[in-house]
């Protein structure tokens, strides 16, 4: 029976070939697309799921309800971890991170190493197996993993040897302790090298510093503690801990929350913490894993609707068959079967060449979203299984309806050759309508993003963005030391302007690090904030800032290291008369500072924020410069900045060179909605091909259908284009149908997309009108294929064939 | 064998209806071989169409092996139509893409016969029909009236008891009608086959022991 079902499966879908191989190309690129798109979900999913107490571990950030907004943050003073633990109960152990990079010295080699600063705890805590050595971390203890292990050692055993870290300008001696098995691809904690929190630079002075937040904490709760008991009696510690805060909030008349304080102590559970907007490890929104679902789905659906369509218009061949099988004594349930097994066999085929596929643009799909994907993912039982019920799902619901509707028809008016779907193919029409929504749905997305990148990248943002190298200061040489070797180094050079440094980077520089300070004071009985950023003398000059009022720094005057630069939009927060020369202090026992000079807006964040008030101040020489700035002349960029190369190798011999231009650094912002947009367009331009491909399958049937009737309306006298519109029109309706229903979903998302950014485009409606009209364009030309060839066919033929 | 008390068919149109067949009475027995004539639209095909199950009547009462018709399950029926029923089409209806062999095997399958005797039954029909030769071939490969001697040795394969054939000759041309005419006959007389035939052809009939006439839906 069965090999009887599987052979007419495979003469009919050969019987069919152009048909089958459209109906499993496009089944195939969706298949092949949903299953990279769903590894990537998979993989962000299993984020942190490996360590053995994972249920039990925290991290702990704190919400402070201001006025206007809650403040959330993750940074914590440092010696808020013990206090936790000392404190509430139910907290069994805890241990405080801090990110840093370090040069590690063994014998004669120097490499960086990304360093964690942990408590002694941290090891109990995740689940990080050594493979040599005992892991335990004492002051004076560093533990390795297997690479870095490898990379300072080679093939010796480094358990009980020492490494030398540099902090400040001396070398310290550590001894390891162990080697770890190297941090999984999916962990949030990455690390080359474990030290203790007490070995971070200038410990001493922030140990018991309640007011600089700079390290995250994790707690493990004991087995059973509600996380509910925890946060609750946070409020009692944190009035005890942050008391000035807690009053400060109060006069500004913050509004309490559910446990009764304005200040909140919340716990993000660790498998939440990769998908965390508040934790500094979070990295991915779970917004983008649900589009990416989405996305996933939805073309599975598209090309579905593709096969549900073709078999329902192939049925109509069919009926015969199926009516004699039933007169031949089949029962409804074999006939289901029958079909819902071609449906299978063809569903195969689409798996294994989706599989096929999905191997081979792993490669490309992970370059476009900066991903490390591997194959070797699709061995997982789960993944296995999850792919195998899919499967089923779809060849269920996609063969199955269309063959229960035709075992289903009546016995004898399919041997008349009717089919109870008819003529007027309600069931068709809808599956064509949506799926050419979405395609219009999906340009129209993707012309506003387009505008909107286009916008981004072209809007001026208040200083000089090509003409300007950043170059990250790292950890060898003293920023301060640099700037004075380039200025050395660079000022005989004609095509250099001027150079300068800065504590912070515009954009995202080539070490894909950047950073916020805010600086908190008091004006007015009021709590404001501004940006707060270091600068060295000649920056303005350097980024191009346009003053608008006062001077820039001076060296020649001794009086300008308390003198402060400010933004237009911080003088119209402060709202004082004469600002030039305003005196003011940001902190009661601080020193005091003075207005200079007010600078024009200037876009120093990304174009999603709008401009904050920021103050620029000179850096004292106990914080040296972190980036460099170097403003060359227009000409040739390239020739100045491999002179800018140069000098940065006989000025820091040894430290790699990661100077960008400020530009690249800007983009690089833009990632994320670059890849956003990419999604955007991948999705419309794999929406229109399998639509197109379903609409061309089904022009064709229907062609096949009518070919009496053309016959028949040639020889009455139709001409080619008569016959082409006749055909067309049918089809064309019902696209554009789909632009109705879908301009205004489109505007509605697009909308609801640009609020993120604070400068945006106006999507303009012919934006609609061009994704319509190339909606429409696309679809002509593929029923036109059909439409051109039938209405040229002679029609003697056509007549004959009936 | 089969007998109808007073059957009626008719089908709504506009507010009315259209009548075509109007109080039906018959009777066959076994071993009858029975020829349903009349002009066109006089509702023979309906008739035929009712005793063979595909169709039901509007009203009337019809004893198929003296078991009420309407009062049967569905799988009642499907049963019979793997077994007691074979039915002969105008159009073949073979399927395409089925062979010969294939085509005469597929009521067996239904009956879920074991493979062996299945083999031993499709081999002794083609014999007897002189086709073995043509068992690989499609049907697009063969005349009208080797299509017609394939649906007879399908409809036969499953040793019905009753064949209904819905004018088995009308797509061919004479010499063809009169052997697909013989077969029956052969196939009456020697098996025991009860046939029941529409046709137009009063030659066609005279192949029969029963002619009966309709007209306008009734019976005369």
């Amino acid at each position: 029976m069965f090999r009887n079902y599987i052979k007419i499966a495979w003469r009919n879908i050969w019987k069919s070939r152009k048909l089958s191989v459209i109906n499993i190309t496009g089944l195939a690129i969706a298949i092949a697309v949903s299953l990279l798109l769903c590894l990537t979900v998979y993989w962000e999913k299993s984020y942190d799921g490996f360590h053995k107490n994972g249920k039990d571990i925290y991290q702990v950030y704190l919400d402070e309800y201001q006025p206007q907004k809650t403040r959330t943050r993750s940074n914590l003073p440092l010696p808020t971890g013990p206090a936790i633990q000392a404190e509430i109960p139910g907290v069994k152990a805890m241990t405080r991170l801090r990110t840093g990079g370090a040069a590690m010295r063994v014998n004669d080699i120097t490499q960086d190493a990304s360093v964690r600063f942990v408590d002694s705890a941290f090891l109990q805590m995740f689940t990080f197996p050594a493979i040599n050595g005992m892991p335990v971390l004492g002051l004076n203890n560093v533990i390795l993993t297997r690479k870095t292990a490898q990379k300072f050692f080679k093939e010796e055993d480094p358990v009980g040897k020492t490494i030398h870290m540099k902090d400040g300008e001396i070398w310290k001696p550590f001894t390891i302790t162990a080697v770890l098995e190297d941090v999984p691809g999916n962990s949030s904690l990455r690390f080359d090298l474990l030290a203790r929190t007490e070995a971070q630079p200038r410990y001493e002075q922030i140990r018991d510093d309640w007011n600089s937040s700079s390290i995250q904490t994790f707690v493990q709760l004991t087995p059973g503690t509600a996380v509910e008991d925890v946060e609750k009696r946070g409020k009692a510690f944190l009035e005890k801990h942050f008391d000035g805060d807690v009053k400060q909030l109060k006069v500004e008349g913050a509004k309490p929350d559910k446990f009764g304080g304005v200040m909140h102590l919340g716990c993000i559970p660790m498998k939440e913490v990769h998908f965390s907007e508040i934790s500094s490890l979070g990295k991915v929104k779970h917004s983008m894993l649900y589009l990416m679902l989405f996305v996933a789905g939805f073309l599975l659906f598209i090309a579905s609707i593709n096969f549900v369509n073709l078999t329902m218009a192939k049925a109509f061949t069919r009926a015969r068959e199926v009516g004699m099988r039933k007169v031949l004594g089949a029962a409804k349930s074999q006939l289901t079967l029958q079909l819902c097994g071609e449906a299978f066999i063809l569903f195969l085929f689409a798996l294994i060449l989706g599989l096929t596929l999905a191997y081979f643009i792993l490669p490309q799909y992970n370059a476009m979203l900066s991903y490390k994907l591997n194959f070797a993912l699709m061995g997982k039982p789960e993944v296995i299984i999850g792919t195998l019920l899919a499967f089923l799902l779809i060849s269920l619901l996609a063969g199955g309806y269309p063959a229960l509707l035709l075992a289903r028809s009546r016995t004898l008016q399919i041997l008349k050759g009717k089919v109870s779907t008819g003529k007027r193919n309600y069931l068709r029409n809808s599956l064509i309508v949506v799926q050419f929504t979405f395609s219009c749905l999906l340009i129209g997305c993707t012309l506003v993003a387009w505008q909107q990148m286009n916008y981004l990248r072209s809007k001026p943002l208040g200083y000089n963005t090509h003409e300007v190298i950043s170059i990250p200061v790292g950890t060898e040489v003293n920023g301060h030391l640099l700037l004075e070797r380039m200025r050395t180094q660079l000022a005989q050079q004609p095509d250099i302007v001027s150079v300068s440094g800065a504590g912070n980077n515009f954009g995202l520089g080539k070490d894909r690090s950047s950073s916020t300070s805010m600086m908190i004071f008091k004006h007015d009985q009021k709590q404001m904030s501004t940006h707060w950023l270091g600068i060295e003398f000649g920056y303005l000059k350097t980024m191009d800032l346009q003053l608008i009022a006062g001077r820039d720094l001076d060296k020649t005057l001794a009086g300008d290291s308390n003198a402060i630069v400010i933004n237009e939009e911080m003088a119209r927060q402060l709202a004082v008369k004469d600002i030039i020369g305003y005196r003011m202090r940001f902190d009661e026992d601080g020193p005091q500072y003075q207005v200079v000079g007010v600078v024009r807006n200037f876009h120093f964040k990304s174009l999603h924020r709008p401009i904050e008030p920021v103050t620029m101040y000179l850096n004292p020489q106990a914080g040296p410069p972190d980036y460099l700035f170097v403003r060359t002349a227009p000409g040739d960029l390239r020739a100045a900045m491999q002179a800018v190369e140069k000098a940065w190798k006989s000025a820091a011999p040894g430290a790699p060179f990661l100077g960008s231009f400020v530009d690249e650094n800007t983009e690089r912002l833009y990632e994320n909605d670059r890849s956003l947009s990419q999604i955007f367009v991948s999705g419309a331009a794999l929406t229109i091909i399998i639509s197109c491909m379903g609409l061309f399958a089904i022009a064709m049937l229907a062609i096949g259908q009518r070919t009496k009737e053309i016959g028949i309306r040639k020889v009455l006298g139709a001409s080619v284009v008569n016959i082409t519109a006749l055909i067309s029109r049918d089809f064309l309706q019902l696209v554009g149908l789909a632009i109705l229903i879908a301009s205004p979903l489109a505007w509605w998302m697009m909308h609801r997309w640009l609020q993120d950014f604070a400068y945006h485009v106006h999507i303009s409606w012919w934006v609609f009108a061009i994704a319509g009209l190339l909606a429409i364009m696309v679809a002509a030309c593929t029923i036109s294929f059909q439409s051109v060839r039938a209405a040229l066919m002679n029609p003697v033929k056509s007549l004959r064939t009936e | 064998m089969i007998q109808l008390r007073n059957i009626t068919k008719h089908y709504p149109v506009g507010f009315g209806k259209h009548e075509i067949l109007r109080d039906v009475n018959l009777v066959i027995h076994q071993g009858e071989f029975v020829s349903i004539m009349g002009p066109s639209g006089s509702g023979k095909s309906t008739l035929l169409h009712i005793l063979g199950l595909l169709e039901e009547p509007s009203d009337g009462e019809y004893l198929f092996q003296g078991e009420l018709v309407h009062k049967m399950s569905d799988k009642k029926r499907t049963q019979l139509h793997r077994g007691a029923i074979g039915f002969v089409f105008q159009a073949y209806h073979l399927i395409d893409e089925l062979t010969v062999y294939e085509n005469i095997e597929t009521p067996l399958l239904y009956k879920n016969m074991p493979s062996a005797e299945r083999k031993s039954r499709v081999a002794d029909i083609l014999d007897r029909f002189n086709i073995v030769a043509k068992k690989d071939l499609f049907p697009n490969q063969l005349s009208g009236g080797q299509q017609q001697l394939v649906g007879i040795a399908r409809a036969i394969v499953a040793q019905p008891t009753v064949i209904f054939a819905d004018e088995p000759t009308g797509n061919l041309h004479s010499d063809q009608a009169r052997e697909i005419m013989e077969l029956f006959k052969q196939l009456n007389q020697k098996d025991g086959i009860t046939i029941v035939q529409v046709t137009h052809s009063e030659v066609n009939a005279g192949y029969g022991n029963k002619v009966i006439q309709i007209m306008d839906g009734k019976v005369y």
